[in-house]
């Protein structure tokens, strides 16, 4: 292909990081084809035909919200860490293309449009940086596979794991322990420790300005918030009850897994109660939440922050924008926590297999277990919940959804099954276009019931395993907290364990324990994101009936 | 993959239809010439159509322009459609439901 078209500047010959593109004098596929010819194989078709969308459709939008027509924009590309980005800067008038993606579009085009920047949400991030609107995108992962890569290390961990334990002296596991596991995962610990309170802090302000957006757009927005309010809240109570028919027993001889800290402590009966937590939500300052850790503190603040900036409009502006950034900044930094996870994965995995009984090992299927059944008692909620508030007929939409069952279950992941939510919310359940393609990416954020189910398990096995008081207190608290932790989970890589940290650090318990639930989170996730995407759109279909935007004629005929 | 950055035509006369063949890709870059072209075609055009099948890509400043075509042909009484692609671009017409707008047909064949 003639490439004379690339007339991008070059400051330093064969540099990729260096060449600079001026949109729209240089075309788009010139710079994809620049891209592809740089990179090699490393990019796959799909990777290359997304980048190419995401990246015109940035341009069209940022031209459209700054109204001019000739805009120009430069475009660099970007390698950091193994990950492609191509940043596009255009100077002009604030114009955060990524964050209006909540409002309503009534066009039919532009909803074309809004929908691919939509599915790739998740891989954009705006900043605005002396005068210019910048928007990142990432183009290519480095953690691509990251899937295969864990389910392997969780194999050869395991192997390796029973090898150890039936043939290598006492010495050797000694010397593995201690000069092996525990390093690795005290860093591991330690920088995810390190991160838990700023993101937790800037993801839930970030999430509460978002909420707000929505509940702007109107009738339909705020209903949908309002729904969400209401399933989650039922995700939770559900997940709790789920977990202490689950755990009913004590489990106290397997504080040894969880390290020494654990063990032999008795000394948390009597600590959950409704007065000594309320007494400790507000801090007497704003520093020794962080200085502390002190994760339920941090919490509040983040929630009261985020209502006042809500309260402070436009003038808070500022503010914002630094919170956003800040947000992607800790996305990063979480991003490269990340990229360990398989060879935390594949210590803990051996560490288990070498210490773990078999009665430990069946306490830790039922995590996996409680994922499982809570996705299956979700749905007869959500035929309940059709029967009753939509007045739907709830066995077209599970013979509908059992077929897509096997997409999230494979990538883990709301926002990849996107577009196949979309096809399959508009196509088959009769939702309007106009209404999917507004609920469903908001609903990813919103409706996190999965994770209601492995919050809960985890934090009443810990409770089971450090004799901390199962009452009627920590039944509320739990429920609570697991609901507000799972609506504002952050959005990162690793959130569902920072999640978990923040829910265990209410009931002290130690949030290094969370590193032993990284193989059963990882199984679960499968089952939780099954459950998220199926409130979803179930979510969609209800709002869909109550705002009457909905075929029922496509939704019965195709059953 | 091969990127395609350019867009070629090709106009033909079948069963009392201008048909307007497309191969490439319609996108920002190549969008605004495209309609230019397609309007002289569109001028002297009883019944249009436009044929993607031979598109390799399809964005959505591709689609404002075969919506444009679409809205004045129902403005002039003309008659109007699109033979859609396969791939990416029929992919792009049925997420973008151009096809509640515009007559798509799968082939030339099924132009009435």
């Amino acid at each position: 292909m003639d490439l004379s078209n690339i007339r991008g500047s070059k400051r330093k010959a064969d540099d990729m990081t260096e060449k600079v593109f001026i949109m729209p004098r240089d075309s788009v596929a010139g710079i994809m084809e620049h891209l592809q010819q740089t990179v090699g194989q490393k990019l796959t078709d799909e990777e290359l035909l997304r980048g190419r969308m995401v990246l015109e459709e940035t341009f069209a939008r940022l031209q459209a919200g700054m109204n001019n027509p000739d805009m120009t924009a430069t475009v660099r590309i970007k390698k950091r860490f193994g990950d492609i980005h191509l940043v596009l800067s255009a100077r002009g008038e604030a114009v955060n293309p990524i964050m209006s993606l909540t409002e309503w579009v009534e066009d039919d085009i532009d909803l074309y449009s809004v929908n691919v920047l939509k599915a790739n949400r998740d891989r954009m991030g705006y900043s605005r940086k002396n005068g210019a609107n910048v928007i990142s995108i990432k183009v290519h992962e480095a953690s691509v596979g990251t899937i295969y890569k864990i389910s392997a290390s969780i194999f050869l961990g395991l192997l390796l794991g029973f090898i150890m334990r039936e043939c290598a002296p006492q010495a050797a596991i000694l010397a593995f322990d201690h000069y092996f596991k525990t390093p690795i995962t005290t860093l591991f610990m330690n920088a995810l420790g390190m991160m838990v309170a700023p993101v937790i802090f800037f993801s839930i302000i970030a999430g509460i300005t978002n909420l707000s957006e929505t509940i702007d757009i109107g009738r339909i927005g705020k209903r949908l918030v309002g729904q969400s309010f209401f399933v989650v809240f039922l995700a939770a109570v559900l997940s709790v009850g789920l977990a202490l028919a689950i755990f009913p027993d004590d489990l106290a001889f397997m504080a040894s897994l969880f390290g020494s800290k654990l063990e032999g402590d008795g000394s948390n009966e009597g600590t959950m109660s409704f007065m000594n937590i309320l007494m400790q939500i507000v801090p007497a300052n704003l520093v020794d939440p962080f200085k502390g850790g002190n994760l339920l503190q941090i919490l509040f603040l983040a929630i009261f922050f985020g209502i006042i900036i809500n309260r402070l409009g436009e003038k808070a502006n500022i503010a914002k924008e630094i919170i956003d950034f800040m947000n992607s900044f800790c996305m990063s930094i979480m991003g490269m926590i990340a990229r360990f996870y398989t060879l935390i994965i594949f210590v803990t995995m051996m560490s288990l297999a070498i210490h773990i009984d078999l009665q430990s090992l069946v306490n830790f299927g039922k995590i996996v277990m409680a994922s499982i059944i809570g996705t299956f008692a979700m749905w007869v909620l959500l035929a309940i919940v059709f029967m009753i508030y939509g007045q739907i007929n709830p066995l077209p939409f599970f013979k509908k959804i059992l077929p897509f069952a096997p997409i999230p279950l494979s990538n883990c992941s709301s926002t990849i099954s996107l577009p196949h939510m979309l096809q399959l919310t508009m196509e088959k359940l009769g939702v309007s276009q106009g209404l999917a393609s507004f609920a469903l990416p908001i609903g990813i954020q919103l409706n996190q019931t999965g994770a209601c189910c492995i919050l809960a398990s985890s934090t009443v096995m810990m409770a089971k395993v450090m004799n901390i008081p199962v009452t009627m207190d920590f039944v509320l608290f739990l429920t609570f907290y697991v609901f507000v932790i799972s609506y504002t989970m952050p959005a990162v890589p690793g959130g569902g364990l920072i999640a978990m940290a923040t829910v265990f650090a209410v009931f002290d318990i130690p949030t290094q324990a969370v590193v032993v639930f990284m193989c059963v989170e990882v199984l679960a996730d499968m089952f939780d994101t099954l459950n998220n995407v199926s409130v979803n759109i179930a979510s969609s279909l209800l709002l869909a009936k109550k705002c009457d935007m909905w075929d029922e004629k496509i939704y019965l005929d195709q059953a | 993959m091969e990127i395609i950055s350019q867009v070629s035509y090709e106009t033909r006369e079948d069963n009392g239809w201008t048909i307007w063949t497309l191969s490439g890709a319609l996108d920002i870059n190549t969008s605004p010439k495209a309609e230019e072209e397609g309007q002289k075609v569109y001028a002297a055009a009883d019944k249009m159509a436009i044929d993607l099948s031979g598109l390799e890509y399809l964005s959505s400043a591709g689609l404002r322009v075969l919506l444009r075509f679409g809205k004045n042909a129902q403005k002039d009484g003309k008659g109007f459609a699109l033979i859609g692609g396969g791939g990416v671009v029929a992919n792009v017409l049925k997420v973008s439901r151009l096809d509640m707008m515009v007559p798509v047909f799968t082939s030339c064949e099924e132009l009435e």
